[in-house]
């Protein structure tokens, strides 16, 4: 299940990180960790994608533990280089404009955006978020509206 | 995908919010696509089962919650019994001293997790009546007699307190 969703949780991992080896790594651990703990609960009334998804965006947005390196557990063995290949892929002009803008929203506006972004349908973007597919296409809706805001304050300054 | 669409200034009559959309979009599937392709070419992480479980025995996030409390109760306790038999004559300087106390506290609450949060700031009140009522029986028990006769405003300070918290 984890080598099945590694991408996924890399992914999230950038996105909710400001994108350093060590903090995408942290996170990657947490993660890992839930998904591990989450298993045996798992009921199988949504499909494992979307109980990835569910898990991984709630602990991203969720308070992350720092790690002291004598202190961080070790439960995926991450290649260092992978992290800090995916450090250089972020350090982009456009792409750092697009997590700027993501950045600014709460907790739940980044996850349904990331969700969105990340081509999920809408039925399933509900499952994920635990609500209805009208409510999600609204929230969708709202987000996208605030983002225009966002920029355009951007612009301005 | 052009730069200049997503520079566009939303403001302005011109301004196409689906083109600006399909932008942010095309941008994020670039990246997702390239982050896919550097995960692919790494092979895939080994998991470590032994870690995990320890990791689990251990509790996650929640232990340690339990040690800090008692550490927080024994710090408490070293301050409640140096510093109340030499300042809390009165009730003021006793509202004072658990003033002084909390920042002691968060300071060791911060010290000890690094970060303030609320289980750790519950734990650290906990700590602080845990430590009150520790004190408040040892000195009572092992020389009770000479505090209370010796700064006999301490137990009346520490009565006016109760009599204000039962009152309110």
């Amino acid at each position: 299940m984890l080598r099945q969703s590694r991408r996924i949780i890399y992914r999230i991992c950038l996105a909710f990180t400001d994108r350093k080896p060590d903090n995408v790594n942290d996170l990657y651990q947490d993660i890992a960790c839930k998904l591990w703990l989450g298993w045996s609960k798992f009921r199988k009334e949504s499909d494992v994608t979307s109980w990835v998804y569910r898990v991984a965006l709630n602990t991203a947005v969720s308070e992350q533990r720092k790690w002291r390196n004598k202190d961080r557990p070790v439960f995926v063995a991450i290649d260092e280089s992978l992290c800090d290949s995916l450090a250089e892929e972020s350090a982009d002009q456009r792409l750092e404009h697009l997590y700027r803008l993501i950045d600014r929203l709460s907790k739940d506006e980044k996850k349904l955006i990331y969700l969105y972004f990340d081509r999920l349908p809408f039925a399933q973007i509900a499952v994920v978020a635990g609500i209805s597919e009208s409510a999600a296409k609204q929230h969708i809706y709202r987000i996208k509206q605030k983002i225009i805001k966002l920029h355009q304050k951007e612009m301005e300054n | 995908m052009e730069t200049k669409k997503i520079m566009d200034d939303p403001g302005s009559p011109a301004f196409d919010e689906k083109a600006f959309f399909d932008d942010l979009q095309s941008i994020w599937d670039d990246h997702a696509q390239r982050v896919d392709r550097i995960v692919e070419a790494h092979p895939a992480e080994s998991v470590s089962i032994k870690g995990f479980t320890r990791f689990a025995k251990r509790g996650y996030k929640r232990s340690s919650v339990y040690i800090e409390l008692i550490l927080l109760t024994l710090a408490a306790a070293v301050y409640w019994a140096v510093i109340i038999p030499t300042l809390a004559y009165t009730t003021l300087a006793l509202v004072a001293s658990l003033i002084v106390e909390a920042v002691y506290i968060l300071l060791i609450a911060a010290g000890l997790g690094g970060k303030i949060s609320r289980r750790r700031l519950a734990a650290a009140c906990m700590a602080a009546v845990f430590s009150l009522v520790v004190v408040s029986c040892t000195t009572t028990g092992i020389d009770g007699i000479t505090i209370t006769q010796n700064h006999p405003g301490r137990v009346q300070a520490v009565d006016n307190v109760a009599n204000t918290l039962t009152q309110l």
